[in-house]
């Protein structure tokens, strides 16, 4: 009886097996292996079902029959593993050949693109691709070193509704110093007291945060947080692909920290540039950045690159740099101007282009600066250039100066309502200005918001350029009078 | 005796099992280091063990014990019982189980 009900048990948890191998088995592209698991689940329920008959007849031929499948089963147990093996290896090559390319896009992004956003998402995004994390930040240390500040975060950390855009600095050091370069698990209990953070990712269903240091020549920049809602089984390679992947992001941080540090000494030596300008020609104080702002807004409004953007800004800042060579008994002469003073005030173009073409961090705004005085019917200087052959983003200076020089107040006259510069700037379109950009700049200029940048002008404007230009028809009254 | 003598006879079959399951035991132990990070390998080593010990006595059935050939069906559950868990929870989707 016990042989029997043993029989009948077995047939049984063979038809269990042959279920899941035949419905619940893995991927389709397993075919091989679910096959050789279905014919050693049928072996075995072959010898059963002999067994049983066994028990039934006890015919001893069946005893021998029995031993029939019973020999194919252990060779097919190896198959089977050998089969699992080979599977499980190929994935891992695979897995390790995505880790590879993954690891080569984002040394490459880190290299070359100045972007921290940039390389930040490819990175992140990577990680959690490739391994079981689902949310992910990455923090740069502020300048203050007292806190991080949060660069980027994608997938879980990106939802979460608590505030983790800063992390304590000091804390969160002193836990990650303890392990070098290394991912920890900063929400263990050891550290809990420690980092309060836990208690907020814990209260936003996080129940995984690990993170390590972002280190570049001996100094921290920053720290990834890695975040996971279930529970988490870290294996060894995909730690060491998170520590590359970080040592990546690292070097896109500093990177991106010292670009940032000559963005800004550029624009503050920019801005002392400026002043000078401002400082030599009292009539120009803050004309320059009203057309290096309107320049830049033309040049959004347009949908041009980030970096055109900026060169629009400094070129418009800068485009009356020349002016320092002016005499400033010409520049500040308070009557009408001869035709000899007039003459030389014209050359303050290209003696900005010659300011501005031996410094490699301003020889990309050295057209703007030359040709901010061409006319689009190409009767303007210094070369008389005409249509599309002025580059646009002197085109664009062009108007941004002209619509600054008739609204902004002068000492000796008031600046003419926004709407009646407008109006002229619309009758010379084709004539001084390129007619597409006019339009665009008017109906930049209708925008209330634009208005209101308008009247928000420094109040010392002065006379510039077109102030002495006979043939400027939009603000001619100092070289006429 | 003539039933014993017919186990004797039709039980020589069960000698192939015997000496297959042990060497794909021997297979088993001799790779263990290559296959121990699979997390499958105990339920391989399992079934494999218990096949082996079901060969024995069903060898052992030959000489008129039918109640070692009821044993051998308990240790063939455990081995049908390993190989089931495998199918069940082995997904092999990545390198999870490795």
């Amino acid at each position: 009886m016990l042989d029997v009900a043993m029989r009948i048990l077995n047939i049984c948890a063979c038809a269990v097996g042959i279920y899941f191998a035949l419905f619940r088995h893995g991927n389709p592209d397993q075919n091989r292996l679910r096959y050789v698991f279905l014919l050693t689940l049928f072996s075995f329920a072959a010898a059963n079902v002999i067994a049983l008959v066994y028990a039934f007849t006890n015919l001893p031929v069946f005893h021998l029959l029995l031993s029939y499948p019973s020999t194919i089963i252990p060779m097919l147990l190896i198959a089977n593993l050998l089969l699992t093996m080979q599977i499980i290896e190929k994935n891992r090559l695979k897995n390790r050949e995505r880790k590879l390319i993954a690891l080569q896009h984002i040394g490459t992004k880190a290299t070359n693109a100045l972007d921290l956003q940039q390389v930040s998402k490819l990175a992140l995004n990577e990680i959690l691709e490739i391994s079981q994390f689902d949310g992910a930040a990455l923090y740069a240390l502020a300048k203050n070193k007292d806190y991080l500040e949060l660069v980027r975060s994608e997938g879980v950390f990106r939802q979460a509704v608590i505030d983790l855009s800063v992390l304590p600095a000091k804390e969160l050091f002193f836990v990650l110093d303890s392990v070098e370069n290394r991912l920890i698990d900063i929400c263990n209990p050891e550290y809990r007291g420690v980092l309060q953070i836990c208690d907020k990712m814990e209260a936003a269903g996080i129940k995984n945060a690990f993170a390590t240091q972002l280190v570049n020549q001996q100094e921290t920049v920053g720290v990834v947080v890695l975040t996971r809602r279930d529970r988490i089984d870290l294996q060894l390679d995909e730690q060491q692909f998170i520590t590359n992947v970080a040592t990546w992001l690292s070097v896109a941080t500093s990177n991106a920290k010292l670009y940032e540090g000559l963005q800004t000494g550029y624009l503050k030596v920019t801005l002392a540039l400026s002043k000078a300008i401002e400082a030599k020609d009292p009539y120009t104080c803050g004309h320059s950045d009203s057309v290096a702002k309107f320049s830049a807004n033309l040049a959004s409004h347009l949908e041009l690159s980030k970096s055109d953007i900026e060169r629009a800004y400094i070129g418009g800042l800068l485009h009356d740099i020349g002016k320092i060579g002016i005499p400033d008994a010409i520049l500040n002469k308070p009557g009408s101007l001869t035709d000899e003073e007039y003459a030389i005030i014209k050359e303050h173009s290209y003696k900005g282009f010659e300011i501005t073409q031996p410094v490699d961090a301003l020889i990309n705004i050295s057209d703007i600066v030359i040709y901010h005085h061409e006319r689009f019917d190409g009767t303007g200087y210094p070369l008389g250039l005409s249509g599309e052959k002025i580059p646009l983003l002197a085109r664009i200076a062009t108007l941004a100066d002209a619509f600054d020089a008739m609204t902004s107040d002068r000492p000796y006259r008031k600046g003419m309502p926004a709407e009646k510069a407008l109006a002229i700037i619309e009758q010379n379109k084709g004539a001084q200005f390129d007619p597409i950009l006019a339009t665009h700049f008017i109906t930049m200029v209708e925008d209330k918001q634009q208005r209101e940048y308008a009247v928000d002008l420094t109040d010392d404007e002065l006379a510039v350029l077109f102030d002495e230009n006979d043939e400027n028809p939009v603000d001619n009254e100092r070289a006429a009078g | 005796m003539q039933m014993a003598l017919g186990y004797n006879i039709y039980g020589y079959g069960h000698i192939f099992p015997l000496i297959l399951s042990l060497a794909a035991l021997i297979f088993l132990f001799s790779n263990r280091t290559d296959l121990k990070s699979y997390r499958f390998y105990i339920y391989y080593l399992v079934c494999l063990s218990a096949f082996f010990l079901t060969s024995i006595l069903y060898v052992l059935s030959m000489f008129n014990m039918p109640l070692l050939h009821s044993l051998a069906g308990l240790l063939e559950f455990v081995s049908i019982t390993a190989i089931v868990l495998v199918v069940r929870n082995d997904r092999l989707k990545d390198d999870s189980n490795a």
